[in-house]
């Protein structure tokens, strides 16, 4: 029994991890249109930037302080790049941007070791109340963000720049000012990433974890929290369902193991197909004349 | 002949809000503005006549900012504005609208006009949200004055529909609502009734007469309709293979000899 | 290392690149969106063929005809079951659409096959040795079919009426549609040549060295790459950029980096210094990012009308 509610608490408290990390995305694709393909970099930097604050013995509340801060900074760095580029370009950017990141973290032994990895040997009191406490945070922000006029005009950019230039908005700020905010959730996500795993490696970074975020952000719901944290919560749940399968059916746990990954492209595919604004779609804001 | 821009100042005249001097713009081998000067008068309505292709959208990009002249100079306002990115061309409070509509679609009429008021410094978010209660007083007065700007436009019943989802003169509308909202001191609107149908073509020149009577907002207006362009311009600039070409009162336009050639020589449904 | 036989490998490193990229320029310019999964379809392809040659024990220059032809089809049934709903949705759909299919395919493989590379069954031969260079006979096969495909592919696009009509809709589809070319038709027979061309291309690299489930991956972004230099829905900047990324790849590794790293005289860190092998991936993803930082809309920019 004890067991189980160890699990249950492990479970809810990784949900709540990949959560800030698909309502930092939604917070770029969905309601500023930018089509980043390197979100997990945010998650790993953030990981491992805490990783190395605490194997130098800092605090390890500073230690998230500073992954969010890395994150931020590496978030207005990548939003330098955008310029004007079409959202497919700059995904295709994004994702180069985040794989040259991952193999300096896979080469270079001085940075974090290579391939080993890094370990974790802090923890913080209650953490995972403080992971769900800052995930309540987060979608508040977000939600607070999204109703906000800053939000307003963001969600003009994501339909293109020339309207929101001409009215004046300086458009490349704004989408700094994303990236740095997406930035920071996500290297908040990755710290919690590191302090709940114990350990922090290149693998960790792989794109193929760019495109579950991107799972449940999409089937979810782009620009709308609570279809994200339901998609999270769906993507989960048939990832750690799928995990007890084995038990019940007899399969080999080597073919199961992509048969998920088959499972999670099947369903972006078939959302994309006939439901392609997410289970529970952006809301429009309806004001009372 | 032609001989050089009639409105230019004259000493003792009031300085035109905008002025374009001769500006040049070249695509490859393609000259598209050819030595352009013009200017839009401080209070006034200021037409800009041509056929497809003479080079009336180039000069639009240009005076927005969206494209860099190859030489000449543009001054707003007193401000030198060539070579400004376009959102502090906007700022200082010179706003054009775009002939497709493009822009906001997924918005409603009512947040896109909210997103259009300018001075919120939005992008300041942390002092936004420390300053939350006097943010939400000025949304407050934002969104009555957004409501007026409705009901001026005949757009209550589409205030909460998606841009995206108006017809093509709704959109048109859209943009002067916009315009209403920014507080801007010139605008540069790009075919106001182009593809509208004739009842709103009434509507939108309301607006323009309320626009430019009442908020004193001066335009320069591309404009093929002339019935339009005469009723509302007192200045028309005639541009054709990107260059002006005439320029005067719209009477006296509408019989220059030159123009009348180019006109019913390619596009005389238009002219009418 | 030999110059020669760097060389070669950059040659055939081209030739492979060069047959996967040709499909993701032409469906990229005429559908208007980037296909995350033709990639897929080189791995789909190279696995195809080691069902055939090594579990069925077929004949190997059969298995790879019936590969690439079966990959061609498989292209028509992606646009007809898949992509064509998505003419109307914007560019963003339906490339994530081709992500869930990317995603699909790979773990497909893998939940098949397993995560292990396999290799074709052919005599391997000690290699010819050119000008100092060890150049193996499968080598030289590749080099031959990679060619004489697109020799005759180009055959098609000069000297036939679909070919000219081709062209035209992967330079401008709208034109194109003005002009009255059938673009449908001319939009099956690009995803089946494309396809099928990339499956001969991941067939090559198969036969080169070796396939895994990840050899998609590793490719997403050197084909990109190569796109993006030739310009999108260009058939030859494609070829083009094929040959500056394989050159680029194998040459970027051969290259002896110390008068850059000592500054030109500046500093003296020793006068060898070479790229890690590691990092020869990072020479694409570089290529990129500055690519799109230069010139965002590629290389090649569209005529603005």
């Amino acid at each position: 029994m004890e067991q189980l509610i160890g699990f249950g608490i492990y479970l809810v408290t990784v949900t709540c991890i990949f959560a800030m990390l698909a309502m930092s995305l939604d917070l770029q694709v969905g309601a500023c249109g930018l089509m980043n393909f390197g979100q997990v970099v945010f998650m790993m930097v953030g990981a491992y930037a805490t990783a190395i604050a605490a194997n130098a013995g800092i605090n390890p509340y500073a230690c998230i302080v500073i992954s969010m801060a890395v994150a931020a900074l590496l978030g207005v760095v990548m939003s330098l790049t955008v310029k004007n580029m079409g959202g497919t370009y700059w995904g295709i950017l994004s994702l180069s941007m985040a794989e040259l990141i991952r193999l300096v973290f896979l080469n270079e032994r001085w940075l974090a070791d290579g391939a080993n990895g890094l370990s974790v040997l802090i923890t913080i009191p209650y953490f995972s109340l403080t992971v769900v406490v800052s995930t309540l945070f987060v979608i508040l922000i977000l939600r607070v963000i999204w109703l906000s006029p800053f939000g307003r005009v963001i969600r003009m950019i994501r339909e293109g720049d020339r309207l929101p230039l001409a009215l004046g908005k300086n458009v490349l700020l704004f989408k700094l000012e994303t990236m740095a905010i997406g930035g920071a959730i996500g290297g908040l996500g990755g710290s919690f990433y590191a302090l709940l795993n114990s350990y922090i490696s290149p693998d960790d970074g792989l794109p193929i974890e760019t495109f579950i975020i991107w799972a449940m952000v999409v089937v979810g719901g782009r620009g709308n929290l609570l279809g994200v944290v339901a998609g999270t919560v769906f993507i989960q749940i048939l990832f750690v369902g799928s995990r007890f399968l084995t038990h019940i059916v007899d399969i080999d746990a080597g073919v199961l193991a992509p048969l998920r990954f088959v499972l999670i492209g099947l369903l972006i595919m078939g959302v994309m197909m006939f439901r392609p604004q997410g289970l529970i779609p952006e809301r429009k804001r309806v004001y009372r004349i | 002949m032609y001989n050089g821009d009639s409105a230019a100042p004259s000493p003792g005249a009031p300085e035109p809000l905008l002025k374009v001097r001769n500006v040049s713009k070249a695509f490859g081998g393609l000259r598209a503005l050819r030595n352009v000067s013009l200017s839009a008068a401080r209070g006034k309505i200021t037409g800009l006549i041509g056929p497809n292709g003479s080079g009336k959208s180039t000069l639009f990009e240009i005076i927005g900012g969206f494209q860099k002249a190859d030489q000449g100079r543009i001054e707003f306002n007193n401000v030198e504005i060539d070579g400004l990115p376009p959102y502090k061309i906007g700022h200082l409070g010179l706003l054009r609208t775009f002939q497709l509509s493009e822009g906001g679609e997924r918005m409603t009429v009512l947040e896109n006009l909210l997103a259009a008021v300018s001075g919120q410094e939005e992008h300041r978010l942390v002092r936004f949200m420390l300053r939350f209660p006097r943010v939400m007083r000025e949304e407050a007065e934002n969104l009555e004055k957004a409501k007026d700007v409705i009901q001026l436009l005949g757009l209550r019943r589409e205030a909460n529909e998606y841009a995206g989802n108006l017809s093509g003169g709704q959109r048109k509308l859209l943009d002067l609502g916009r315009v209403f909202m920014s507080g801007a001191t010139l605008c540069l609107l790009d075919e106001p009734t182009a593809g509208v149908n004739p009842t709103l073509v009434n509507t939108i020149l309301d607006a323009l007469k309320v626009m430019n009577l009442e908020r004193g907002i001066s335009m320069l207006v591309v404009e093929h309709n002339m019935r339009v362009v005469s009723e509302i311009c007192e200045h028309v600039y005639v541009l054709d293979a990107g260059a002006v070409i005439s320029d005067g009162p719209p009477e006296a336009v509408q019989n220059d000899e030159q123009v009348l050639e180019i006109y019913l020589g390619q596009d005389r449904t238009s002219a009418e | 290392m030999n110059i020669v036989q760097v060389l070669v490998n950059s040659l055939i490193t081209s030739a492979e690149l060069g047959l996967i990229a040709i499909g993701l320029s032409m469906t990229f310019s005429i559908l208007r969106f980037a296909n995350f999964a033709h990639v897929e379809s080189a791995v789909l392809g190279a696995y195809l063929v080691y069902l055939f040659n090594v579990t069925l024990g077929w004949n190997f220059a059969l298995s790879i005809l019936v590969s690439t032809l079966i990959l061609g089809t498989v292209g028509l049934a992606l646009h007809r079951f898949i992509f064509r709903r998505f003419a109307n949705s914007g560019d963003i759909t339906p490339m994530i659409a081709s992500l869930g299919l990317a995603i699909t395919i790979r773990h497909g493989i893998q939940a098949i096959w397993g995560p292990q590379h396999v290799v074709y069954d052919y005599e391997v031969l000690p290699g010819n040795k050119i000008f100092g260079a060890f150049i193996t006979d499968p080598q030289i096969w590749i080099l031959i079919t990679a060619v004489s495909a697109m020799v005759g592919f180009h055959c098609l696009l000069q000297y036939t009426r679909i070919g000219t009509a081709m062209r035209a809709t992967a330079a401008n589809v709208d034109l194109a549609q003005a002009c009255s070319i059938d673009t449908q038709k001319v939009i099956l027979l690009v995803w089946f040549i494309g396809t099928g061309f990339a499956a001969l291309g991941g067939i090559l690299i198969g036969w080169d060295t070796q396939v895994d489930p990840y050899l998609g991956f590793n490719l997403v972004i050197p084909i990109f790459c190569v796109v993006l230099i030739g310009g999108v829905g260009s058939v030859y900047g494609a070829i083009i950029g094929s040959l500056i990324v394989g050159f680029a790849q194998n040459f970027g590794l051969a290259f002896n980096y110390a008068p850059l790293i000592n500054l030109f005289g500046l500093l003296d860190l020793g006068d060898r210094f070479d790229l890690p092998a590691a990092y020869k991936p990072a020479i694409t993803y570089m290529a990129v990012v500055l690519i799109l930082l230069i010139r965002p809309t590629g290389i090649i920019r569209k005529e603005v009308s």
